[in-house]
This record gives structure tokens, sequence and C-alpha cells, in this order.
């Protein structure tokens, strides 16, 4: 489409010529790093950090003696494969979904949450070489679930005593920590395999 | 090394994530209320979905049906305050079974141990709780037991009065608390016999009877010198002298006070050892035929 301004003669005093081009509009919606990825993205980041934090809140009453923190993975899985700022936001938001869902003091778990994100960037720089393999989601989930439960009882341990932390952490926090490095390795897969981009 | 730029940058991130969290800690309690109240509202959803989800994979690993419909919650619910109930009535009603037991064992043991006259167990069935609580009872034994007027009624601790009174199912039982009541007694230490009767009501008159104890005895002289020589402390027992339906030897009381009436006879308080109240169940002491 092309516009020219002319005066009597019809000189042309202006002329702008406006062109459609459809394999740049294409990228700038459709291609990688464009909007409509990106939205995308940005759904299923707020999908899952907000079923996870609703699973985390709710695993206990199905199976009490069972630790198990999908919202800990997921932190651990976006910081590590997409941003470290989404998995801080992650530990923002879905720490404080999970508060107002175990009716906790505003910000507890979310501080619990922080230092997983680190970790989980920390071994993912520490350990390159695992960085595709079955070890990679099992090590994450082990070490997020261990970390967060350590946090969770040094921040949200009440009045409880460091003896009785002390006794959780044997009976409790590393069977718990076990099960979710092993149950953390499929959905940590699932998570990787769904997530449009890699790191 | 460890001072790169991008160490740097992710520590200046979690730096702010901990200031925005630590910023959470220090907001006022509305504000804070307000939030838990947006996240809860927020993660409903979520925690519905994931409950499910978990509940699926319980059943899958458990194989049990749950979780329970919120009808089915109710209704357990329901069935649970009904038991509850039920469980304190049960308790309730054990206690007491409890103390009937003790009562009636204690009763079975003074029965076992009487040899020349038979004991029949007989339950309260009527007390006036508001007149003459501590006057007359009624008892579910009559004739068809066995029961006479005159025979004495007690208790494992003593005499509790005489049968006034008897039909065929019942019988009315003047207490020792009736202001009418007289009795032939006597003192086995000193080996003296006397008449047992009620105080005068005019000790009593601003008192209500529901809940006083029998009012204390007077055993009154007929010879002077032979009642000179009760004392305080000095038992008092049934007598068969003037009645020969009445078991001789029951305990009625202790003496608690001596004195010297107008006409220079001795009187004597004497304190029942039974006591009427809260009874539900007495003993009619039978004569051997």
């Amino acid at each position: 489409m092309k516009y020219t301004l002319q005066d009597n003669q019809d000189n042309p005093l202006l002329e702008a010529e406006i062109t459609f081009h459809l394999p740049a509009w294409r990228r700038l919606l459709l291609g990688y790093g464009g909007i409509l990825p990106k939205f995308g993205d940005l759904l299923w980041y707020a999908f899952w950090l907000w079923f996870c934090s609703g699973w985390q809140s709710v695993w206990a009453d199905s199976f009490p003696m069972l630790g198990f923190y999908p919202l800990a993975l997921f932190v651990a899985f976006w910081s590590t494969r997409h941003s470290l700022v989404g998995g801080l936001v992650a530990c923002l938001i879905g720490g404080f979904l999970l508060d107002a869902g175990m009716f906790m003091p505003l910000g507890s778990q979310a501080l619990a949450l922080l230092p997983v994100a680190w970790l989980a960037v920390w071994l993912e720089e520490r350990l390159p070489s695992w960085k595709f393999t079955v070890l990679a989601p099992i090590v994450q989930g082990f070490s997020a679930s261990l970390l967060f439960g350590l946090c969770f009882l040094l921040f949200c341990g009440g009045d409880s005593d460091i003896l009785f932390r002390l006794r959780q952490f044997a009976r409790h926090l590393l069977p718990a920590a076990l099960f979710s490095g092993l149950l953390g390795a499929p959905l940590l897969f699932a998570l990787w395999g769904l997530g449009r981009r890699q790191k | 090394m460890i001072f790169t730029a991008v160490f740097r940058k992710r520590l200046y991130l979690c730096l702010a994530a901990l200031a925005l969290v630590l910023l959470a800690f220090c907001l006022p309690e509305e504000h804070r209320q307000w939030l838990g109240s947006l996240g809860q509202f927020l993660g409903r959803p979520a925690r519905a979905a994931a409950g499910t989800v978990t509940a699926g994979a319980k059943d899958i690993l458990t194989g049990r049906k749950e979780p329970l419909s919120p009808a089915e919650q109710e209704e357990v619910l329901a069935s649970l305050a009904t038991l509850k109930i039920d469980l304190a009535e049960a308790q309730a009603q054990s206690q007491s079974f409890q103390s009937e037991n003790k009562q009636l064992r204690e009763l079975l043991g003074l029965v076992k141990a009487a040899r020349q006259y038979s004991f029949c167990v007989a339950s309260v069935i009527r007390r006036d709780a508001l007149s003459d609580y501590h006057a007359t009872m009624l008892i579910d034994k009559g004739t068809r037991d066995g029961l006479k007027i005159g025979q004495a009624v007690l208790s494992p601790a003593g005499l509790l009065g005489v049968i006034k009174s008897v039909a065929p199912d019942s019988a009315e039982i003047r207490l020792l608390g009736h202001r009418d009541f007289t009795l032939t007694c006597r003192i086995p230490a000193r080996r003296l016999t006397g008449l047992l009767t009620s105080a005068p009501d005019s000790d009593h008159v601003e008192r209500p009877s529901l809940l006083l104890p029998p009012s204390p005895m007077q055993m009154q002289a007929t010879s002077g010198l032979q009642f000179d020589s009760g004392v305080v402390g000095d038992q008092v027992v049934t007598s068969s002298l003037g009645n020969e339906e009445m078991l001789d030897g029951i305990i009625i009381g202790t003496i608690t006070k001596t004195d010297i009436d107008t006409a220079g006879a001795p009187v004597m308080q004497v304190t029942p050892a039974a006591t009427d109240s809260q009874l539900d169940f007495v003993l009619v002491a039978i004569p051997a035929k």
C-alpha cells in the first residue's frame, strides 16, 4: 500500500509506503521468542505454579507420613531450565499461596523456598554434565526437597525445640527427600519435556 | 571468581526477593489478612484440583474410595456426634451401675454374714423429697416377700428405720428422722435398755428437711440409776424386747451428748450410724421361722 500527498499540479509532496511482511509478523507472533509463545509460557508457568502450590498444601491430607514438595520441585525446575527470576517469583507467589492455603504466617514458606532456587542453580552449574541425564532430576528433586524441608523446619517450626526438629529430620525429612527425588524425576522430566524452551 | 557479574546479578536478585519476603512479614496485620484471604481465594481451585489428583493416586495405591462426598462427610459427622452422645450416656450409666454394684455387694456381704435372720434386698421407689425426706420412704417389697410391720430396715452402716405399713408389693418405712419414731434399744457395753425417740422438731424449724441428716435421737431413761452410767461414745443397738419382729443388735448409732431433763432423768443424744441420704437399696431383716 502506497500513500502520496500531492499539490494542485499533482506534484508529490509526501510519499509513504506500507508493506505487510507476513513472515516477519509470523516470527513476531509465533516465532521463537515471539509474543504468543511467551504468552503461552506465561500461562503454562502460572498454571503449574498455581497447581503445585495447591498440590503441596493438600498432599499431607492424603499422605501425611509421606512428604512431597511439588512446589519446591517446580521452583528448582524453573530456576534451572528457564530463569532464576522466574524461580524467585515462583518462590514469592507460590510461597504466599502455600501460606494462605496452610494458614501459616504470610512469607514463611516463601522464605523456605528461596534457598531452593539458589541451590538448584548452583547445582546445575556444578554438575553441567548431568544436565540432560536421568540423574539430574533425581539429584535436583532430592536436594530441593531436603533443603526445603530443612528450611521449613527452621523457619516454620513454631515453638518446637531443636531436638524435636532433629527427630523430624531423621524420621520424616530424609524419607521425604528420597521419595521426592524418586517422584520428582518423572515430574521434572515431564516438565522439561513439556517446556517449550531449553536453556 | 566468586564475584563474577553473573554471581552478583543472582545475588542481587535473591536479596531483592528476600527483601520482598521480609516486607511481607512487616506488613500491617489487616494487609496480611487481606493478602491471606486473597491467597486462599486464588488457591482454592488449585487445592480442589490437586486434592482430586492426590485422592485418585491414593485410590490407586490403597484401593480405598476417597474422599467422601460432602453428603457422606455430613453423614459420617452426624454419626460420630450421635456415637459420642451415646458413649457419654453409656459412661454415665456405667458409673451408675458401678455404684449400684458396689452398694449391692456391700448388702450381699451383710446378708452372708447374718445367720439367724434372712435379709431381703429392696429398692427405694419413692421418697418425698420436699416434706418428709428423712421421715418415710417406700420400698418395692411387701407381704409377698415376707415383710411385716415392725421389721428392721437397715443399710450396711446400721439401722435406717422400721416398717410402718406393708402392702403386697410395697412397704412404707418409718425412718429414724420421723417425729413419731420410737424404738426399744440398749447400750450393750453398759447392759442398759431404754427408749429411743426423735428429738423435738422445734430444734429444726428453720432448717430445710431436704438437706439435713436425720435429727439426733434421744434415749430417755426409765430408771435413773442405770442411765447414769451411759457416757459419750457408747454404741446404741436395737433390742427385740419391745418388738418380736425386730432384729436384735443392729447398730443404731453412738451417744454424742448426755444431759438431765427437767424431771431429773438422764437423756442421751444419739447420732445415727447410717445416713439415709441418697439410698437406692435397703435391707429388710426378716426373722427366721
